[in-house]
């Protein structure tokens, strides 16, 4: 039993949240969203073109289409080409494409019907923008925040050490690495990193309500899904889609069949929630490490052999080669991507640009690199076969 | 001095004269706004549709019909969704137009973007079977941003370029920034005059 428990430690589920602030769902594209983007004559739903796809999360601007910052302190500056924003000139910008003094905006730029309420609500989150981006972000420090289980701080001190270990004496561009370990409850410590931190490192619960915030994960503990935002999520392992792919693929290189009905074989994806063949009877099951988590003592009274994919096989491999604790290989993996994010990032950083320095970093000597848009650094699967009779 | 009567007739008598050249030249009437007219030859290069089936560029879309083209690339999160949108609209609208119409998203990222991932936007977008997602091998891509002077050596600073035209002749319109459906529509129109 042993095996198998270790193969089954340390999981988390995942649960959804949802924004309630207008002007952050407008800026976000989050669902709920009021008002239209006008694209010619069509008006399509707001949140296909949401402020953050071209102007950045931070609101800083730049990148495809060069679009300029919006924070409102950025508008209301003059520029060299229009005089500075105020509300009214916003809302006609907003809804005409005209700045103030006349000039006509990009055509890249969508129109937009918001109500006048809205569109101060939209202010008043262009104005919030900036302090909240650079949470967490001091002159001579950033802080990343380690929620802590139930007074274990093994991972925390793990993190610590391998950061201070590779962390220059005076830090990256001027700022060094200071973890805030953070216990309590879910509100306090969103509470604790909405102001204080720049990020969450590696936490073991609760990615989707600090994502759910605005609040960027840097390497989650559990998988992530390939459909996580890679301004909100940055892992190191194989996403969930990837788990079930290469399970799927396992099952048919062992001949096995996971057509609806087959009582040899079954599939068991995300949580035990769905499942590929009648389970309970089968006499070789292909689960993910959280299914066989979720699962719980069920899984022992199973009969056949158990296929578990987990996704944290960057750390895992290192880890069986080099015969070092995972724990310190994942804490090694996260000390050495960070270091190099903070480096691309520059003095300049926001939330958005760590998260965005993150995909730049490619280290195929440590088996990772990000794909443009995906918010995994690596598609590696681990599989391990345990038969749990035998084991115990 | 010239007298009234006379400067009228002048005026008319130009007017008339640059009509009649308008329409000798047909669609190559002086450059709509927003569009410049071009000869294009593109190449008849096989690529991938999105369900991964070999698709000749120009073989495959017949002689009397008109194209729109529009490069994008999947993982693009600012102008590429908002040109999608746009040619979405275009799809819809496409038996306003008395040709038949193929609308053409061929990627500049081959490297991302496989079949399987183009039919994944596609599927986003409600394609229809005559809007074609296109990749190929990077080589073949580049062969046709050359052709199409689209050529880009950076994927994220690309300009959102579509280009209004029939392959046959190789006589296309070309957006100087981002159209929207009405105008692509009025271009498409252009050829059917």
């Amino acid at each position: 039993m042993r095996a198998l428990a270790a193969v089954v430690a340390g999981l988390l589920a995942i649960d959804s949240g949802a924004a309630a602030d207008p002007g952050r769902a407008i800026f976000e594209g989050q669902p709920g969203a009021a008002g239209a983007a006008l694209i010619g004559s069509a008006r399509v739903p707001i949140q296909k073109f949401a402020c953050r796809n071209c102007h950045r999360r931070d609101g800083e601007g730049g990148g495809e289409g060069d679009a300029p910052p919006i924070t409102w302190q950025a508008l209301t500056q003059p520029t060299e080409e229009r005089p500075a924003y105020d509300t009214r000139a916003f809302a006609r910008a907003l809804s005409t494409g005209k700045a103030p003094g006349g000039r006509d905006l990009s055509r890249l730029m969508p129109r937009y019907d918001l109500d006048e309420e809205v569109v101060a609500k939209l202010i008043a989150h262009l104005t919030r923008l900036p302090a909240e981006q650079r949470a967490g972000v001091l002159p001579d420090r950033i802080v990343l925040a380690v929620p802590v289980q139930a007074g274990d701080l093994r991972l925390a001190k793990a993190l610590e050490a391998a950061i201070v270990a590779r962390q220059p004496p005076n830090g990256t561009h001027g700022r060094r690495i200071v973890l805030q370990m953070l216990s309590g409850d879910m509100p306090e410590i969103l509470t604790s990193v909405r102001s204080e931190a720049t990020a969450v490192l590696s936490p073991v619960h609760g990615t989707a309500e600090f994502t759910a915030a605005g609040i960027p994960v840097l390497f989650p503990l559990a998988a992530i899904s390939e459909a996580d935002d890679p301004e909100l999520v940055r892992s190191l392992y194989a996403t969930r889609e990837q788990l079930h792919a290469a399970l799927a693929e396992r099952a048919r290189t062992d001949g096995c069949s996971l057509d609806d009905g087959a009582t040899d074989c079954a599939l068991i994806a995300d949580g035990g929630g769905a499942v590929v063949g009648d389970w309970a009877d089968t006499t070789r099951l292909y689960l993910t490490v959280e299914s066989a988590h979720a699962l719980g003592p069920a899984i022992v009274g199973i009969g056949g052999t158990l296929v578990i994919a987990r996704h944290e096989a960057a750390t895992l491999t290192r880890a069986a080669a080099t015969e070092q604790e995972p724990l310190d290989v994942h804490a090694a993996l996260v000390a050495e991507i960070l270091l190099d994010a903070l480096t691309v990032a520059g003095r300049d950083l926001t939330r958005t640009a760590l998260m965005e320095a993150i995909g730049q970093v490619a280290r195929p000597d440590l088996g990772l690199s990000f794909r443009p848009g995906a918010p995994s650094g690596s598609d590696a699967v681990a599989i391990y076969v345990v038969n749990p009779k035998e084991d115990r | 001095m010239i007298r009234p009567l006379t400067l009228i007739l002048g005026l008319v008598l130009t007017l008339a004269t640059l009509g009649l050249g308008a329409a000798a030249n047909g669609l190559w009437r002086a450059d709509p706004e927003n569009f410049r007219a071009e000869r294009i030859l593109l190449p008849d290069a096989t690529m991938l549709d999105k369900s991964g089936t070999p698709f000749r560029l120009r073989g495959d879309i017949g002689d009397d019909a008109l194209v729109v083209i529009n490069f994008s690339y999947t993982t693009c999160g600012s102008i590429c969704p908002l040109g999608n949108q746009i040619l979405q609209f275009v799809d819809e609208r496409r038996d306003e137009i008395g040709r038949e119409v193929h609308l053409l998203t061929i990627t500049i990222d081959p490297a991302n973007d496989t079949p399987e991932v183009m039919r994944a936007s596609a599927e986003a977008f409600g394609a229809s079977g005559n809007w074609h997602w296109l990749t190929a091998a990077p080589g073949v891509i580049a062969e046709i941003l050359r052709a199409a002077d689209a050529s880009t050596a950076d994927i994220e600073s690309h300009d959102p370029v579509f280009l209004v035209g029939d392959m046959d002749t190789g006589r296309y319109f070309r957006s100087l920034s981002l159209p929207d459906a009405d105008e692509l529509i009025a271009m498409l129109d252009r050829f059917d005059a």
